[in-house]
């Protein structure tokens, strides 16, 4: 008889590995207010916010990673920036700096990410109202393989309206804020929920704030800045002061005239060679700009230096101010401006006219007897020895 | 008078003879297990007796074999025939000394249920034999070890979202002694980042089958058609199955690093 054993199992581990796949972007957006992923629409002009002292840009990123979302979430992460805009070149927008930054994971399935972050525009940043003048730059990285934004990029524009009302900025003049009415919804209790402060900047602090409810009213809107003190100086870091002077001879000009004027930049702080953005604005008595220019230079502990600006030919007879704004490390800047006036130009009139032909005439006949007399005297010379000697010769022969 | 006492001395001496060894019955215990892959220890026991004395005894050996396949003089072969040719001998006294013989049954050795065992005993006289008083009975034994599964591409690395896995086998070892068929399951590769079903794991007995024509592994165990791993005969080779797979990577949704188990279960 057989009997028969227990019948018999084996377990195979089974075992793969899955290619990498490079993280790519699907896009990067813009916001005044982003609510959520899919409860907003994008924006690429931001204007200073009087009330709250910024323009807070809201950045959506959008990515995927064929491996699934979680290897962006969990091995990686997605880092922006903001640059300047230049007439199509980029540089580094000197309040943001050049290192990326991390964006803030909101939301993700299957392949597809969503990042979002957000930067607080200041009133002091450089402004352009068109074309764009920032561009949002980022990184995706998977832990193992990064793709930089090249043409999935957002650019928008910043610009501010001169705030009334004593808005806290401390400007004054023409211009209003913009004002938006919004109807609430009857019994809505406004629910806010807020980001985190940004870093200390002109002693103040920004943070982003979103209604969750949709009531359209801002009764509860808790405060969007609050002042900070700015961190101390540290003594490594550079300390710049700048000095502008127009010579005299330069302080009374037409339109279309060119103007010089003299740099002097200095800094106090550490040595070392740093590059420094130079902002040249030419406004008017009502703050209207009438030429902008901008350019880096290195110094390492003071620079003197002349710069010439082409006047425009149609400028009003008026009196300008010329201002430089030297911009460093993490957007702190140094300013110095000086005046001057654009007079009419100086017409000649008819009697004036007159004048300046005699005195011409008069000229022209005192060349002409001076080159007569250059010839005559010689000839005249000649002829008195030649009388003199006759002269002698009749004595002799008496 | 004197020949009465030659008589009687004579008679009282003691008597001096030659005898061949007798062996006892046999005893063997019964059944049999044998071990998976390796091999299980087995003994036949008896009670030898020499008249000539314990001492006399030259050799004990035995003979373990499948009396369907093999008789008591074949050349072992693990799956019917096994010799002991010195056996241990104990308990050595006066004319008896007990002898016992031992043998390593390989995995493979035939399911049968009346194995003998034969004892033979030899002195300077002649030889003793004496079989198992009751047949030994070798147990089924039906064991299987497996490979790892292993998918990769074609040069052995990490394979495209997408793409198909170059072939690769998994090998079923038959450690025990009857042939036997047998019935595969899995589960879902879990990765690093996702998971890999089931269904994106094809196999096949046959090496080259295409994708599309492989058998989707299952979650609950499925008779594998037409597929025998047979008992191990060869003394050198063990006898080896072999199941062909191929594994389609989704296009999307899997990263870094998967790992699944795949059974499989003997008939």
């Amino acid at each position: 008889m057989v009997l028969i054993a227990a019948s018999a199992s084996a377990q195979a581990s089974s075992s793969a590995s899955v290619v990498n796949s490079v993280p790519a972007f699907n896009s990067i957006r813009t916001y005044d207010s982003y609510v959520s992923s899919t409860n907003n629409s994008p924006q690429s002009a931001f204007t200073f916010d009087c009330a709250s002292s910024s323009a807070s840009v809201q950045i959506q990123i959008n990515a995927t990673d064929l491996n699934g979302y979680t290897d962006i979430t969990d091995n990686g992460s997605i880092q922006y920036k903001i640059v300047l805009l230049d007439t199509g070149v980029e540089s580094t927008f000197a309040r943001f700096g050049d290192n990326l930054v991390s964006a803030t994971y909101e939301t993700g399935a299957g392949t597809e990410v969503i990042y979002t972050a957000s930067f607080a525009m200041q009133r002091s940043d450089p402004q352009q109202i068109s074309p764009d003048y920032y561009r949002v730059h980022a990184r995706v990285y998977d832990g193992a393989d990064y793709t930089n934004s090249t043409s999935e990029t957002a650019n928008f524009t910043f610009s501010s309206s001169i705030c009334t009302g004593g808005g806290g900025s401390g400007n004054s003049g023409s211009g209003a804020t913009e004002e938006v009415t919004v109807t609430s919804r009857e019994g809505c209790i406004e629910e806010w929920s807020c980001g985190g402060w940004s870093d200390c900047a002109d002693s103040i602090q920004s943070r982003f704030c979103v209604e969750l409810n949709g009531c359209g009213t801002q009764k509860r809107k808790p405060a969007l800045d609050q002042s900070c003190i700015m961190p101390e100086v540290v003594p490594d870091e550079p300390l710049f002061d700048i000095l502008v002077e127009i010579p005299d001879t330069y302080k009374v000009l037409s339109a279309g005239d060119q103007i010089l004027t003299s740099i002097k930049l200095v800094n106090i702080g550490s040595a070392g060679r740093i590059d420094v953005y130079l902002d040249y604005e030419i406004t008017d008595r009502q703050g209207n700009v009438v030429l902008k220019k901008r350019e880096t230079v290195a110094v390492e502990t003071q620079a003197s230096f002349v710069r010439t600006f082409d006047l425009p030919e149609n400028l009003p007879p008026g009196n300008y101010h010329l201002s430089a704004r030297l911009t460093y490390f993490d957007g702190r800047f140094a300013e110095s401006e000086h005046s001057f006036t654009i007079v009419e130009p100086v017409k000649s009139s008819a009697f004036q006219k007159k004048i300046s032909y005699v005195i011409l005439g008069i000229a022209g006949l005192g060349l002409i007897l001076f080159l007569f007399a250059k010839k005559a005297v010689p000839y005249m010379e000649q002829r008195r020895i030649a009388a003199r000697v006759r002269k002698m010769v009749k004595k002799r022969q008496k | 008078m004197k020949v009465l006492i030659i008589i009687i001395v004579v008679l009282s001496l003691p008597i001096v003879f030659a005898a061949d060894p007798t062996v006892s019955v046999v005893t063997a215990p019964s059944p049999v297990a044998l071990v998976s892959g390796s091999t299980a220890a087995f003994s036949c026991n008896a009670t030898i007796t020499d008249l000539d004395g314990y001492g006399n005894i030259t050799n004990v050996n035995a003979t373990f074999f499948d009396p369907a396949e093999a008789s008591e003089t074949s050349s072992d072969d693990n799956n019917n025939h096994y010799t002991d040719s010195s056996c241990t001998l104990s308990n050595s006294s006066g004319n008896t000394t007990d002898a016992f013989c031992s043998f390593a049954l390989q995995y493979y050795a035939n399911p049968a249920s009346d194995w003998e065992c034969i004892i033979t005993a030899t002195d300077d006289n002649g030889t003793g034999t004496a079989t198992t008083g009751q047949a030994v009975n070798i147990q089924e034994l039906k064991a299987l070890t497996v490979t790892s599964l292993a998918f990769s591409d074609s040069s052995g690395g990490t394979i495209d979202l997408g793409a198909t896995s170059v072939e690769t086998s998994l090998n079923i070892t038959n450690t025990g002694n009857v042939n036997i068929t047998v019935q595969v399951n899995g589960s879902a590769m879990s990765c690093d980042i996702g998971t890999l079903a089931l269904s994106n794991i094809h196999y096949n007995t046959t090496s080259g089958f295409s994708y599309a024509n492989g058998v989707v592994l299952n979650e609950s165990p499925t008779n594998v058609s037409n597929f025998v791993v047979a008992q191990r005969t060869s003394e050198s080779t063990p006898s080896i199955g072999s199941l062909y797979w191929l594994l389609s990577m989704p296009s999307d949704g899997a990263g870094g690093s998967c790992t699944g188990t795949v059974s499989v279960d003997a008939n």
